[in-house]
């Protein structure tokens, strides 16, 4: 009888260390998903069409001043005013709404395509990956940034003669009682 | 367990009954023989004939009157055990060592191999499910207001420096980029994000991406204003 109660007493403990086991790592899981996964992102990708070359020293000496910039890009006007260009139009504003750790993909204007997915969201900081693809499917960048939430970062490249095409995307962390 | 009264029993439910009229199964193993004799009648009829075999022969045995004299063999014995305690030194009751709890578990392969995998599961799935933090990612080091970094203490201390040199100025950092052109960095000072500019090569679709780390050649340097393109040349 005490042989049996031992080889029970195993079974049972076995048993409950396992269990105890699992059930920890399952308390972690919800944690991590409650702590970030139900995150949802608003992605504002901005893109911009930049013309007229600026060439010399004396392009950026003068600033702001010198440079054209629509309506919908004056909160981008100081950023900008770094690219050597003199012209800036918005060509497209896409928004998108996607749960941290979720990719999604956009398709651009001129056939390029963005896909993202954020890996983090917090109250300042933003953790995000991108593809941005040309309309041959290559990679025109690949990255891994952080960035400030809610500020625009910019990236772009070169676009025919003496133009750019330029991303602006920001991030912000959808909150139920904000509106945009 | 098989629960018909009329099949036959199986050799595994034989052994069990066996087992069980012997009193040599465990708990569970008692629990299930008790079931299936009160729910077969095979398995009834099956306990009896053992008891009532057990107890034949238990019969048979002290009805036989033995032919040696037993009384003998004991006194013989007796005086040889004494004779070697002679030489030999009294015998020693043999202690049985009962094994800790402990020590039963820990005995059992079966257990430990349990164990193992019970924590190893565990251990997988507290990395996986661990939410990623910035100062767990581990970019390479570029330093200054575009940086990567690869422990949160050291991106708090990068923060504070910066927040210092340039006032609320707060860093984009990089962990890698890769892409079909030359890269740029442009920040200016007083701004508070950098744009990542690509050149694109002539023949950008057939030439190899072109992978870049962040490594310490694109170290943004503000106080310097070394490897950096100022606001004015980004071409």
């Amino acid at each position: 009888m005490s042989h049996s109660c031992s080889r029970f007493v195993r079974h049972l403990t076995l048993s409950a260390l396992s269990c105890a086991a699992l059930l920890y790592a399952g308390h972690l899981k919800a944690h991590a998903a409650d702590s970030c996964e139900g995150t949802k992102v608003k992605l504002v990708v901005r893109t911009i069409h930049a013309s007229g070359a600026r060439g010399g020293e004396a392009q950026q000496a003068s600033g702001e001043s010198t440079i054209s910039v629509e309506n919908s890009l004056t909160d981008l006007k100081p950023k900008l005013a770094m690219l050597p260009f003199t012209s800036f139009r918005l060509i497209s504003q896409r928004e998108e709404e996607i749960s941290v750790k979720k990719k999604e993909s956009i398709q651009l204007p001129n056939g390029q395509t963005l896909a993202f997915r954020p890996m983090y969201m917090d109250k300042e900081r933003v953790g995000m990956w991108l593809s941005w693809k040309d309309t041959d499917g290559s990679d025109i960048l690949n990255t891994r940034i952080h960035f400030d939430a809610d500020e625009s970062v910019l990236t772009g490249t070169d676009y025919r003669d003496n133009e750019g095409r330029i991303l602006a995307i920001r991030a912000t962390k959808t909150e139920p009682a904000k509106s945009e | 367990m098989k629960g018909s009264q009329s099949k036959e029993l199986s050799e595994k439910q034989q052994l069990l009954l066996s087992s069980y009229v012997d009193n040599e199964c465990s708990f569970f193993s008692r629990f299930f023989a008790e079931r299936l004799v009160k729910t077969s009648e095979e398995a009834q009829r099956f306990v009896n004939n053992l008891k009532n075999t057990s107890q034949a022969c238990k019969a048979h045995i002290a009805s036989n009157d033995p032919s040696v004299d037993l009384w003998d063999r004991i006194a013989q014995r007796l005086d040889g055990e004494e004779r070697a305690a002679v030489y030999l030194g009294q015998r020693k009751p043999v202690v049985d060592p009962t094994p800790s709890l402990m020590e039963k578990l820990l005995s059992r392969q079966a257990v430990i191999g349990g164990l193992s995998g019970a924590a190893v599961a565990a251990t997988v799935l507290v990395f996986v499910a661990r939410p990623s933090k910035p100062g767990e990612i581990l970019p390479v080091y570029t330093g200054g207001p575009v940086a990567a970094h690869n422990s949160s203490a050291f991106h708090q201390a990068a923060l504070n420096n910066n927040t210092q040199a340039f006032g609320n100025q707060s860093a984009m950092e990089v962990d890698w980029m890769r892409g079909n052109g030359s890269f740029k960095i442009i920040q200016n000072p007083t701004d508070k994000s950098a744009i990542i500019w690509v050149r694109k090569r002539p023949f950008a679709s057939s030439a190899p991406p072109q992978a870049i780390k962040a490594t310490p050649t694109i170290r943004v340097l503000n106080e310097q204003g070394l490897d950096v393109l100022p606001p004015r040349t980004a071409k």
